[in-house]
């Protein structure tokens, strides 16, 4: 996923201003970029801090950084940088991050990083976006980089595309193209059965909540700007509502939890990234906070 | 820049009186570092705005040292440039600034600040997009206290900035020397880390604070250690640490204001 992002931002350098930042990582992936464009890409080395900041002067300048490094690299040590820089100066910038969750599990806890989305949230970074597939990633980044947004891009190595793991039907949206979305309600099954894969990037579009009656298997991802949960105003109708909450947990079930006690039958909490060997009941605790029948091993 | 002697020592306490009292009756504001800065930004500010700025030059302050903020509205508002951000400074209302810097407050302000840290690598961004662009006409200052040369970001900065020395920024350290410990001086880093871009500046000097204003404007890289230990001619009492934060009772403005030096640049 990372190679393949990294070659597209490459594509972009033609027609958008960018620079790209990089934590002393990614430096042969880049190789191209520092062959045509060298003056627009810094290995800026092993100083994650400082290479926010300068990421929010160049953005105020008029370019787009790219920044990229490992996922606790680049939020565990820079988040007042991305607080104080990018979000409250409103610096747009591509935080590119590789690494996710525990990808990087065999490497030990301090290359761990499953709470970069809750951190992130939490300082108020607008689009966060976390692509399952090569395809979602590439999209996300073409995205950030013409729409010139202060985005994450949280990319992983492990590839599991819940769409094909739980047999559901796959819609990317984007920002003004809801025609795929009404065609998905027009051809569903109409079944009891609602299952939702959350991740906040989703671009919610205020006609879903005019175009949903009864659904089949929805997956979106949520911006942090929209609320997702006007859409939902038949949750009784459903007999199941099945949640695949793909990363750390916490703040979307705070974020979903109005919602539970309107659900007749079961709810389901599934944590879809399995790739970790840690052995923490943190994840344990926080869903037994919110009536979880079960968690299921895919 | 086109004060006298005489002029400018009388903007600078004027504006002295108006950060005390100013602290006093918001009950907020960094004292010490708000008139340490003051005497430092009244200069450059009075230069670029009679003498640079119609010439079509522009300057962006990144005031790193964010917590001076009364002293960089007090400066506004004394030189006529702004006054809303020194006169709704903390009080609480809906035009209310807070205290720390905020870019909200004047265009010439680029970054808001207040954390430590930030504001050099900022200043670093900034001035290698300017000249990326091939932009010439515009000025980064980035001001940052002796305190915030502890920051590891500034050290960070530094070791690129050690191989840009074509980029208009200028960087002052505003050293009133705040810090009281016996393992870090700031004169020594200074010296040991910048040294080929060094300038040392007495802001209690008429002919160096002209000296300063010219710096600014000079394209290239620049680091202005402003040595400012002068304290306005405070008591020694008012020269504790902690005057970086505490707000004076109204007997202390009565003695501070009467104590100030009345010959700021001798």
């Amino acid at each position: 996923m990372r190679d393949n992002v990294l070659d597209l931002v490459h594509k972009h350098y033609a027609t958008h201003p960018l620079f790209t930042l990089l934590g002393d990582l990614g430096v042969y992936q880049c190789r191209d970029i520092f062959s045509y464009y060298p003056e627009r890409i810094l290995n800026f080395g092993i100083m994650e801090q400082s290479m926010v900041s300068v990421a929010a002067g160049l953005s105020n300048a008029g370019l787009y950084p790219v920044l990229y490094s490992i996922t606790p690299f680049i939020v565990d040590r820079c988040i007042e940088q991305i607080k104080v820089d990018l979000c409250y100066n409103n610096n747009p910038s591509l935080i590119v991050s590789a690494g996710a969750s525990y990808d990087y599990s065999k490497l030990g806890p301090t290359h761990f990083c499953c709470h970069d989305i809750s951190f992130l949230r939490s300082v108020g970074v607008p689009f966060i976006h976390i692509p399952y597939t090569i395809d979602q990633a590439l999209e996300a980044t073409s995205s950030a980089i013409q729409e010139r947004r202060l985005a994450y891009l949280r990319l992983s190595s492990s590839l599991i595309d819940p769409c094909t793991l739980f047999g559901v039907h796959t819609l990317i949206s984007t920002p003004g193209q809801d025609s795929s979305i009404s065609q998905f309600y027009r051809n569903s099954n109409k079944t009891h059965s609602l299952a939702i894969i959350f991740s906040p990037d989703s671009q919610y579009l205020p006609s879903f909540a005019s175009s949903v009656d009864r659904s089949d298997v929805l997956i979106f991802s949520m911006l942090t700007t929209y609320s997702p949960l006007d859409i939902f105003c038949n949750y009784a109708s459903y007999a199941e509502i099945h949640l695949y909450v793909p990363f750390d947990p916490a703040p979307v079930i705070d974020y979903l939890s109005p919602i539970f006690p309107l659900v007749k039958g079961s709810m389901t909490l599934h944590s879809i990234r399995h790739s970790y060997l840690d052995s923490s009941s943190t994840k344990e605790a926080l869903f037994s906070r919110f009536y979880y029948s079960q968690v299921l091993q895919p | 820049m086109n004060l006298s002697k005489s002029q400018l020592e009388d903007l600078l306490l004027l504006n002295a009186k108006s950060i005390i009292r100013k602290c006093n009756s918001v009950k907020a504001g960094h004292i010490g570092g708000s008139l340490s800065l003051s005497l430092i930004a009244l200069p450059i500010l009075h230069h670029y705005y009679t003498e640079v700025e119609p010439s079509n030059v522009q300057l962006k302050l990144i005031l790193s040292k964010g917590h001076a903020s009364l002293g960089l509205y007090s400066v506004l508002n004394q030189l006529s440039i702004a006054s809303a951000p020194f006169e709704n400074y903390c009080n609480l209302t809906e035009n209310s600034y807070h205290g720390h810097t905020c870019k909200s407050a004047h265009n010439i302000i680029s970054h808001s600040t207040g954390s430590l840290g930030h504001g050099l690598p900022y200043s670093f961004g900034l001035a290698l997009a300017n000249s990326l662009k091939s932009i010439s006409n515009i000025y980064v200052l980035c001001i940052i206290g002796d305190g915030e040369l502890q920051e590891g970001t500034f050290y960070e900065t530094m070791l690129h900035l050690a191989s840009y020395p074509w980029l208009n920024l200028t960087i002052i350290v505003d050293n009133n020397y705040s810090i009281k410990t016996r393992t870090l001086s700031s004169d020594l880093i200074l010296e040991r880390l910048c040294e080929p871009y060094m300038h040392i500046i007495n802001p209690s000097s008429y002919s160096d604070l002209i000296k300063l204003c010219n710096f600014v404007f000079t394209p290239g890289l620049k680091i202005l250690n402003c040595k400012n230990n002068g304290y306005f001619g405070l008591h020694p009492d008012f020269q504790q640490t902690r005057w970086h934060a505490s707000v004076p009772t109204d007997d202390e403005v009565n003695i501070m204001i009467s104590s100030l030096s009345t010959s700021l640049l001798p």
